[in-house]
Formats: C-alpha cells, sequence, structure tokens
C-alpha cells in the first residue's frame, strides 16, 4: 500500500479500462491470427500491447491494495453495436483508428485531473506510449489500403466511424454520467 | 517404403501434416505408415494406441452424446479423423463425431491395443481434390467450420449465419479470414445482405479479385 487509495468511482473506471483493454486484446488476437499480409506483425504487437495494457491496470489496481471489479462490459462492445460487424480489414484498421483516437483523448482527459493516484498516472502514462504508436502504424496502413480499397473509400468510412464514436461515446458518458461527475468537476 | 510406393519422399521428417496423401503414427512396440493410392479422398490419417484410456480422459475426445464405452478404439477413430482433416488447425478432437458421414473409417485389433485408419471424402462424390484456394462450397464451408469451430457435415448452403452462434468478434474472423484465404473485399452493404452460407459463398465468387 502506497498511502493512497481509488475511490469507488476510480476503482470502477480502472476497472472499465482493464475490461476493454482486455476486450480490445481479445479482438486484435482474432484478427493478428487471421490476416497473412504485411500487417501480420504489427497487428499481433498491437495484441500484445493490449494484454500488456490490462496488466498495467490490474498492477495498479493491485499495488494500491486493491482488486479489479470483474465485469464484461467494454467500450468496444457498444461500439459494434452501434456500427455493426466491420466487412473487411480496412473497416477493422478504420474502427481501430477512430477507437484509438478516442482512448488517446479520453486518457489525456484523466491525465488532466490534479488528483489523479500517482499509480493511475503513472498507468496511464505507460500506456499511452504505446497508443501513439497504435494511432500511427493504423494511419499508415490505412494509406497503404488506398490502393485496393480507394482513398475516397477509406476516407467516407473514418467518417461514417467518427461520427459513431461522437454518438457512442455521449452514450457512455451519459449513462455514467453519476460515476463521471466527480471527474467532469475536476476537469473545470 | 509405403510412401515410396506411390512416389512420395520415403523421409517423412519433411512432410508437413495434415498431409493430403499421407499419415504415420507410433507406439514404443510399433510404427504404422497409411497412404492414399489414387481415389478422391481429401486426407487420410492413421493411428495406433496400445495403453489403456482413464476414463476421465475421454471428456477430451467424445461429446457428451458420444457412446463413451469401446474408449480406446474411439480414442485411435477421433486421432485418425483429426489427422485425415486437411483444415484441422482450428479443431480440437471433440470437434469430430465418429459417426461423420463425410469420413469413412476402419479398427483393428493390433498389438494388444487399437489401429484405426480414417479417410476424409469428398464433399462432391465424383469431384477431385479442391484446391484450398477454389471458392466452392466446400472450401468455404471448410473455413467456416474451422474458425467458428462448428461441424463441417452439417453446414448446408440454406445454413443461415444467425444460426451459427458466432458473436461479433467470431465473425470478425471469418469475414477476415474468408478475404484473406480467397483475395476477395466486402463491403457492408453487400454482407449485410447475406443471410446463408450459399450467399457467403456466391459473394465470395463475385468480390474475389
Amino acid at each position: 500500500m502506497n498511502g493512497s487509495e481509488l475511490t469507488e468511482n476510480e476503482l470502477w473506471m480502472a476497472s472499465f479500462y482493464r475490461s476493454s483493454e482486455m476486450n480490445g486484446a481479445m479482438f486484435f488476437g482474432r484478427v493478428a491470427r487471421t490476416v497473412r499480409g504485411p500487417l501480420q506483425k504489427d497487428l499481433t504487437h498491437h495484441y500484445a500491447d493490449e494484454s500488456a495494457h490490462a496488466y498495467y491496470w490490474t498492477e495498479c489496481i493491485d499495488e494500491l491494495d486493491q482488486r479489479a471489479i470483474p465485469m464484461r462490459d467494454a467500450y468496444q462492445d457498444r461500439y459494434l453495436d452501434a456500427v455493426g460487424v466491420p466487412s473487411n480489414l480496412m473497416e477493422v484498421m478504420a474502427i481501430t483508428h477512430v477507437l484509438e483516437k478516442r482512448t488517446a483523448h479520453h486518457y489525456n482527459q484523466h491525465l488532466r485531473r490534479a488528483d489523479t493516484p500517482a499509480p493511475v498516472r503513472a498507468t496511464i502514462e505507460r500506456i499511452m506510449v504505446d497508443e501513439r504508436w497504435h494511432i500511427s502504424y493504423v494511419r499508415e496502413a490505412l494509406q497503404d489500403m488506398e490502393e485496393r480499397y480507394g482513398a475516397e473509400e477509406i476516407a467516407s468510412t473514418l467518417a461514417r466511424y467518427t461520427a459513431a464514436d461522437v454518438e457512442v461515446y455521449a452514450e457512455a458518458m451519459a449513462e455514467y454520467e453519476e460515476r463521471m461527475a466527480e471527474y467532469k468537476e475536476r476537469l473545470k | 517404403m509405403a510412401a515410396a510406393a506411390v512416389g512420395l519422399p520415403g523421409d517423412p521428417v519433411g512432410y508437413r501434416f495434415p498431409h493430403p496423401r499421407a499419415s504415420v503414427t507410433h507406439t514404443g512396440r510399433a510404427g504404422v505408415a497409411a497412404v492414399l493410392v489414387g481415389g478422391s479422398a481429401a486426407g487420410v490419417g492413421v493411428d495406433l494406441e496400445d495403453q489403456p484410456v482413464p476414463p476421465a480422459a475421454a471428456r477430451f475426445y467424445l461429446r457428451d452424446d458420444e457412446p463413451h464405452d469401446d474408449l480406446l478404439r474411439l480414442w485411435t477413430v477421433k486421432e485418425a479423423m483429426f489427422k485425415a482433416d486437411p483444415a484441422n488447425a482450428t479443431r480440437l478432437l471433440r470437434d469430430y463425431r465418429a459417426d461423420d458421414p463425410a469420413y469413412r473409417h476402419a479398427s483393428s485389433r493390433h498389438l494388444g491395443g487399437w489401429l484405426t485408419v480414417a479417410a476424409r471424402l469428398p464433399r462432391e462424390p465424383s469431384g477431385e481434390p479442391v484446391p484450398a484456394s477454389t471458392i466452392t462450397f466446400e472450401s468455404v464451408a471448410s473455413r467456416v467450420a474451422g474458425v467458428l469451430r462448428v461441424p463441417e457435415s452439417g453446414l448446408t448452403g440454406q445454413t443461415k449465419m444467425r444460426d451459427l452462434g458466432a458473436d461479433s468478434f467470431m465473425l470478425v474472423e471469418l469475414v477476415i479470414d474468408l478475404q484473406e484465404e480467397f483475395d476477395a473485399v466486402f463491403s457492408q452493404a453487400r454482407l449485410r445482405e447475406v443471410g446463408n452460407l450459399g450467399e457467403l459463398v456466391e459473394l465470395l465468387q463475385d468480390s474475389a479479385a
């Protein structure tokens, strides 16, 4: 125990992050073991990163002498429910691009909280290093896909998924208004 | 010797299994090789076991609705079917049914144990072995069964996608796998129109490069 402790809401958030990272790992595990082309290595790296992130959150919570709340809920589930199953590899990468940007944005917002416990802060900063690489390699992959899928098709897909993300994120935030009230208040 | 007799390399070290025409098995006392000579079977498998199977181990290779007697023989049947399946990479022994009409197998007593030889039959009775890259119902159904872990013998063109029991992650894996395997590109609009496996095969055929 290092003297600080997660509030009930912080523990819930950390557990939700952990669950979402685990979900991400399972998603990329399925894609990585299937893909044959040049993305195989990066997607496998991505899968490993998501697994590591889930462990970082577990480790962080454990360091605070607490236990993660078991949950099945994850952000990706809500997103796939809204946009449907991606129909090809380009759409998988487009969804990934949108979700990675959302994740980075959200983690950055969390870091702005002055009273974020040190282990939580350290965990987010550790994860953000990987998130930056994720956004970068996915963007490059989408550029490389222009010849096969068409630049316009990729752009319209990204626009469609971004619009959906705005709605899903807003709905998620509204749903967890009570939990996020403290979080939003501290951002002011 | 068996391999050399049908023109295959005599040293099995260089073989990759599942091999379309050969299978090997051994115990501490004996080794057996099986090779396909002519015919149109898609694969062959052989298994020899001579040690008793603990009843508790049956759950690893027998389904709940299969007979749980004759454990040693059934183990060799499942092992031989697995070896004969060209698309066994994602399968477990429990995924096979001893009475699956897509296979033929025969067992005999051997050195106090059981020896079974199995052959994977082609779906089309008169067909030649289907190249993996050819988009046929057979080749698509094989991949669907492998990814979703459902019995291939139960799949038909009328099998509804929603009846396959796949969650969204499994569906993602399936659509990516099919497009990677057959060099195709799906659009979401076309994919939404797919209601059964027959339509999925048509989509693949229309979408292939």
